[in-house]
């Protein structure tokens, strides 16, 4: 009996620690497991238990969303730092999560801090999480990923994101004011100036904003999350994210945002020139040498090379 | 400016991508495995992980080891709790087939049955336990962070845990005195 407890406990110790996502003494449990095969087998029905556990209280789940933290002091090109509150908790807990996250994180434990990816205009990156989401990088753009996972902040440019789907731990993107849930999806996120767009190709997120502004959205919808609130718009969901196709698709979109667009996706700038303020409709192919883009740029749009205007 | 630059672990995986890792890391893995009672089909998860990890190009969080391991946990919690008849050698069939089979339907029932009574026992141990264990398990946080949440010990965060994790999963914590 005395024995058998001080397995238990001894595994319950390791499938405690194995919760830590940043758990790396793999060679140490190993070793453990080793001993006998009594040790693998309490090991293992722990575990079965806890991830049964764990989709039961899944279900039992709504309304208990992870916090969004605060913005790290990282040196970025963001020039309005700003602090996201979780929304749905009691503030005083709000503000204790807040702080205890920001302790962890200033006393420069390694463990803490967020991991961050920037890309150059005209470059890609693709990282994955640990829970197997997916998330693409276009130019122009600087993510953090949050050490536990599960969530990440678009601090500036485009991402794709290929969610892997875990009801008890929802995948949330912050961008701005907004803050994104999947609910397992595929979707796709901008943050340009003053503005937070989002399309959904597969599944649906919930789009938050400051004031209690709150969109669910579906495939085939987007959202524009701005001052203003947030404007819903139908989208094809095959032209969500066009840009990992080599493909952007407009329909009567402003030629400053195509002008943007493609500086992101291709690192090429252009200037409006004469069509300032005019509308485009149509598909644009980004792949291949950039003169030829720039050519066909002048054609469709009458645009000029220069510094583009907006951004 | 036209390079990419980013932070990234010691172990890089952009330049050889995560099959790389998995191949100077096999023997470990597979020890960890084999550790596990993986048994025979030991090999073939490792087959599968090295299919996988050769589709991956990109960079992969915590760690490519870590991420390694815990896919090796995934897809082995996913052979016995689905009970998914694995590809196995030939001459091994028969045998191992009722093994894996067995093991797996031991656990569904194990985790169907006992479920809602634990969790009932988990919410009966009070609102600061079972919100330190969502905190950890299902927010990710660290358990020094937690205890600066709350404004307890360490030591404090640590007995939860330990209270809510046997709880739910229907053993003694070693804590009978509290």
């Amino acid at each position: 009996m005395m024995n058998d407890r001080s397995i238990e406990g001894e595994a319950l110790d390791w499938v405690i620690r194995l919760g830590d996502p940043r758990f790396a003494d793999w060679d140490a449990l190993t070793a453990w497991l080793a001993v006998s095969s009594e040790h693998a087998r309490v090991f293992n029905a722990l575990q079965m238990a806890e991830a049964g556990a764990l989709e039961y209280m899944a279900g039992n789940a709504e309304g208990m969303r992870p916090a969004a933290e605060p913005e790290q002091p990282v040196a970025n090109d963001n020039p309005t730092v700003r602090r996201f509150w979780p929304v749905g908790l009691a503030a005083g807990i709000a503000a204790l999560v807040a702080l205890g996250v920001w302790f962890a994180s200033a006393r420069g434990d390694a463990g803490a801090s967020w991991r961050e990816y920037r890309t150059a205009d005209g470059a890609r990156r693709e990282v994955r999480l640990a829970d197997g989401t997916e998330v693409r990088m276009n130019g122009g753009t600087v993510l953090r990923v949050a050490p536990e996972g599960r969530s990440a902040q678009l601090v500036a440019g485009e991402a794709f994101f290929v969610v892997r789907h875990d009801a008890a731990r929802p995948f949330t993107v912050t961008a701005g004011e907004a803050t994104i849930t999947d609910l397992g999806t595929r979707f796709d996120v901008t943050r340009a100036e003053g503005l937070v767009i989002v399309g959904v190709a597969e599944g649906s997120v919930a789009v938050e904003s400051k004031g209690d502004q709150r969109a669910e959205l579906v495939a085939g919808q987007g959202g524009e999350v701005s001052g203003a609130g947030i404007r819903q718009f139908e989208v094809a969901p095959g032209s969500v994210a066009g840009w990992t196709e080599g493909r952007l698709r407009y329909e009567d979109a402003p030629v400053e945002q195509v002008m943007a667009d493609v500086r992101r996706a291709t690192g090429l700038r252009l200037t409006p020139g004469p069509v300032a303020g005019r509308r485009f409709t149509g598909t644009i192919g980004i792949d291949g040498p950039p003169e030829a883009l720039r050519a066909r740029l002048e054609l469709l749009l009458g645009a000029a090379e220069g510094e583009g205007a907006a951004n | 400016m036209d390079r990419l630059f980013g932070v990234t672990g010691i172990q890089d995986a952009c330049s050889g991508g995560l099959a790389v890792v998995l191949l100077s890391n096999r023997d470990r893995l597979r020890a960890y495995l084999l550790a596990r009672g993986a048994g025979d089909i030991a090999d073939d998860l490792l087959q599968e992980m090295w299919i996988k990890a050769s589709a991956i190009h990109k960079d992969v969080e915590p760690s490519p080891l870590s991420y390694l391991y815990r896919m090796a946990e995934r897809l082995l919690l996913d052979t016995w709790r689905q009970g998914n008849r694995r590809s196995l050698r030939d001459s091994d069939w028969a045998e191992i087939n009722d093994t894996v089979a067995d093991a797996s339907a031991e656990h569904a029932l194990i985790a169907r049955q006992e479920v809602g009574i634990a969790t009932s026992r988990l919410r009966a141990l009070g609102d600061r336990v079972e919100h330190v264990f969502r905190r950890y398990r299902i927010d990710g946080v660290e358990q020094r962070a937690i205890a600066q949440e709350l404004g307890v010990s360490l030591s404090t965060v640590e007995k939860d845990l330990r209270k809510a994790y046997a709880a739910l999963l229907e053993i003694r914590s070693g804590l009978d005195a509290d």
